[in-house]
C-alpha cells in the first residue's frame, strides 16, 4: 500500500508558495521520511523544480489547475503591512482523484512538521482523519475558531487531512466539491460568511454529515481525529523568528513599544504558521545553511 | 384471542389547551412520532379536562377526561401531572410533556426502567447532544437555592406501587397547598405558581425518595430540552425563547428530525410552539 504526503502549490503574485513548498517538504522529509508529491499549476511547479535541491524533497509533481477564489489579505513578516492577493485554494477537492498514493496526508504548505507524530496515521482504521481542536502559542480565546458560527457545527481544519482511497473518502471530497459549488446555500444553512471560500468550512460540513450529523459528542465514524488531536497555531501577528529541526521561535506576544515582544518557543510540535512571509524568509534562510543533512541541500 | 401485549406499557401526556398553546395538536404530533419510531410500545393516551372535545379521527390510544378543578384556561397549568397515576390506563407508564417529538426508537428503555418504581429524568441535553450544565442552569436557580432534586417531569416513568402512590399523593397535596407550602417549607422564596417539576421535587424531598426515584447511572434516559438559555450559546440567557427563529429544522415523514443541522435521537422537547407547523403535522400524518 503506497503512502505519502501531497502538497498543493499555486503562486499568486504576492506569496512565493513554491519556496514555502520547499521548506515544508524539507521538514516532512527530515521528520517523516515519506514520499512527497507536489501538485500545482505548471508555472509554479517549474519554479519549484528549479529551486536548488528540489529533487531531493519532491518525489513527484502532478499538474493541478488552480481554481481562482477572491482576493484575501496577506500579512507581512513584521505583522503590519497587508497585501491583497488571489486566494488559490479551491482545487483541494481534486486531490482524491489525483493523489498517487493509497494513503495520503494532505498538508498545507504553511504547516511546519517538527516531529514524526503523523507517521502514526498510516494504516488507520478510519478512512478520514482531521482535527477540530487547536492550540495557540499564547492563549487566545477565539470562539469563532471553534465553530462555523456560534449556532453552528464544530470547525474542522483542512490544514492536515489524512485519507485512504475508499468510498468514504471519495464521498468526503466529492461533498467538499459540491459545497464549494453551492457555497452560498451552505453558508445560509450553516450560518457562515461566504465572502471567501474556505476548505475548512467545506471539510467541517462533510465531517459533520459523514459522522451522522451528531456533532462532537456523537458518532466518531468514519471520520476521526489525527494521532495528535490538536493543531498548534501561530497566528498572523505571531511571525516566525528563528528555526531549527525541532524548534521554532515566534513572536508570542507584542508588548507596548516598537519592536518589544515576548518570544514563544515551540519544540517537537508541528505548527501552522499563519504568517506565510515569515515562514518563507526564515525557512529559506535556514535551509541554505543545512549542508549534509541527508538530502544534500545547498 | 386477540392479546394486546403492549397494553401494559404505554405513554401518557396531558393535553389541556391553555394560554401557552394548543396542546392537543402537540399531542397528536407526539402520538404520530411514537407510531413512526417505536419498535416496542408506542401507544399514547391523553388526559384532557372534562368537556374538552377532540373532533374527528385521532391517533390516540385512549382519551381520558380528568376533573379540571384548580386549573385556569388563562394560565400555564403546568401542575396537573399529579393526576397521572390515578388515570393512566397502563401498568407501566412513561409520562411526557405534550410538546415533544420522538425522532428515534427508545423501546430498549422499558426493560431497564422496570427496575424502578418511578424514575425521573435528571439530566437533559442540548440539541447538539451536550449535557446541560445543571450547576448553572438559569431555569433551575430556585431548585438549587432550595436544595431540591433536579428532576424533569417532562420525561418520567412510573408503575403503580405503594411508593409511587405515596409520591403522587404527596405531590398532589403540595400542589393544592402550594402557597402555604412554598412559604413555610422551602428555605428560599419561590416566585412562581406551582409546577409539576417543583411539586414532585418537593414530594421526593418530603418523602425522602430521591435516591429511589432518580438514577446516578446515565443509561440514556434523557431528552433534548430546547430552552434557549441552556443550549450553550454565548449570552444564551439573553436570547429569546422562540429558538425557531435561530435554528433551522426539518422532519421526515418517519419522524427523523434535524435541528440546527444536528440529527436528533433523544425525545425532543421543543417548548416553542411555533416549531410545530401545519406542514410538520401534515408530514407526520402522511
Amino acid at each position: 500500500m503506497s503512502r505519502g504526503v501531497v502538497l498543493i502549490v499555486h503562486d499568486n503574485g504576492v506569496i512565493e508558495y513554491h519556496r514555502m513548498a520547499l521548506v515544508c517538504a524539507w521538514f516532512i522529509k527530515w521528520h517523516m521520511d515519506v514520499q512527497v508529491c507536489l501538485m500545482g499549476d505548471k508555472g509554479t511547479l517549474i519554479r519549484a523544480r528549479d529551486l536548488p535541491s528540489s529533487e531531493y524533497v519532491f518525489d513527484d509533481m502532478i499538474h493541478l489547475q488552480p481554481d481562482p477564489n477572491k482576493d484575501r489579505c496577506y500579512v507581512s513578516k513584521d505583522g503590519e503591512v497587508k497585501k491583497e492577493g488571489m486566494f488559490l485554494n479551491k482545487s483541494r477537492p481534486s486531490v482524491y482523484e489525483l493523489s498517487p498514493f493509497d494513503e495520503t496526508l494532505l498538508i498545507d504548505l504553511d504547516y511546519l512538521i517538527m516531529n514524526d507524530g503523523l507517521n502514526q496515521v498510516w494504516g488507520s482504521d478510519a478512512p478520514i482523519r482531521i482535527n477540530s481542536i487547536i492550540d495557540n502559542i499564547a492563549f487566545v480565546d477565539k470562539p469563532e475558531e471553534r465553530r462555523l458560527h456560534q449556532l453552528s457545527i464544530p470547525l474542522y481544519w483542512a490544514t492536515v487531512i489524512y485519507f485512504r482511497k475508499s468510498p468514504e473518502a471519495q464521498a468526503f471530497f466529492e461533498g467538499m466539491e459540491y459545497i464549494r459549488n453551492n457555497y452560498d446555500h451552505y453558508g445560509r444553512l450553516y450560518r457562515f460568511t461566504t465572502h471567501l471560500y474556505r476548505n475548512d468550512y467545506a471539510a467541517s460540513i462533510m465531517v459533520h454529515l459523514l459522522n451522522g450529523s451528531t456533532g462532537e459528542n456523537g458518532i466518531k465514524w468514519p471520520v476521526q481525529t489525527l494521532p495528535e488531536p490538536e493543531l498548534m497555531f501561530a497566528w498572523d501577528n505571531q511571525p516566525l523568528l528563528k528555526l531549527d529541526t525541532t524548534r521554532a521561535w515566534f513572536v508570542g506576544h507584542y508588548m507596548n513599544g516598537p519592536g518589544r515582544y515576548v518570544p514563544g518557543l515551540i519544540k517537537d510540535r508541528s505548527v501552522h504558521v499563519m504568517n506565510k512571509q515569515s515562514l518563507i524568509d526564515v525557512g529559506t534562510h535556514w535551509l541554505k545553511d543545512q549542508h549534509g543533512f541527508g538530502f544534500g541541500y545547498v | 384471542m386477540d392479546l394486546d401485549l403492549d397494553m401494559s406499557r404505554g405513554f401518557l401526556t396531558m393535553a389541556q389547551n391553555s394560554v401557552t398553546g394548543d396542546y392537543v395538536a402537540c399531542a397528536e404530533a407526539l402520538a404520530l412520532s411514537l407510531r413512526w419510531t417505536q419498535l416496542g410500545p408506542h401507544k399514547l393516551s391523553i388526559l384532557v379536562p372534562q368537556g374538552q372535545v377532540i373532533p374527528g379521527a385521532h391517533p390516540f390510544d385512549q382519551i381520558i377526561e380528568f376533573d379540571p378543578y384548580g386549573t385556569d384556561p388563562g394560565k400555564w397549568n403546568a401542575h396537573t401531572k399529579v393526576l397521572a397515576l390515578q388515570h393512566t390506563p397502563y401498568d407501566e407508564t412513561i409520562l411526557l410533556d405534550a410538546d415533544m417529538i420522538f425522532p428515534s426508537d427508545i423501546s430498549w428503555w422499558w426493560d431497564i426502567l422496570g427496575q424502578w418504581e418511578a424514575l425521573f429524568c435528571t439530566q437533559v441535553k442540548t440539541y447538539r447532544g451536550d449535557p446541560v450544565d445543571e450547576e448553572n442552569n438559569p431555569y433551575r436557580e430556585e431548585f438549587r437555592k432550595n436544595n431540591l432534586p433536579n428532576i424533569y417531569t417532562a420525561l418520567m416513568y412510573f408503575r403503580n406501587t405503594a411508593a409511587t402512590s405515596l409520591l403522587f399523593t404527596q405531590a398532589n397535596i403540595i400542589t393544592e397547598g402550594w402557597e402555604w407550602y412554598s412559604k413555610h417549607r422551602l428555605p428560599e422564596r419561590v416566585t412562581r405558581d406551582a409546577t409539576d417539576d417543583m411539586s414532585f421535587a418537593c414530594a421526593l424531598m418530603e418523602r425522602n425518595l430521591e435516591h429511589e426515584m432518580t438514577s446516578k447511572v446515565d443509561f440514556g434516559f434523557s431528552f433534548t430540552h430546547m430552552k434557549t438559555g441552556i443550549q450553550g450559546f454565548k449570552d444564551g440567557k439573553m436570547m429569546r425563547e422562540d429558538w425557531t427563529r435561530l435554528l433551522n429544522s426539518y422532519i421526515r415523514n418517519d419522524a427523523a428530525l434535524t435541528v440546527g443541522n444536528y440529527r436528533q435521537f433523544l425525545p425532543f422537547h421543543y417548548h416553542d410552539r411555533s416549531f410545530l407547523t401545519n406542514d410538520m403535522l401534515t408530514v407526520l400524518r402522511s
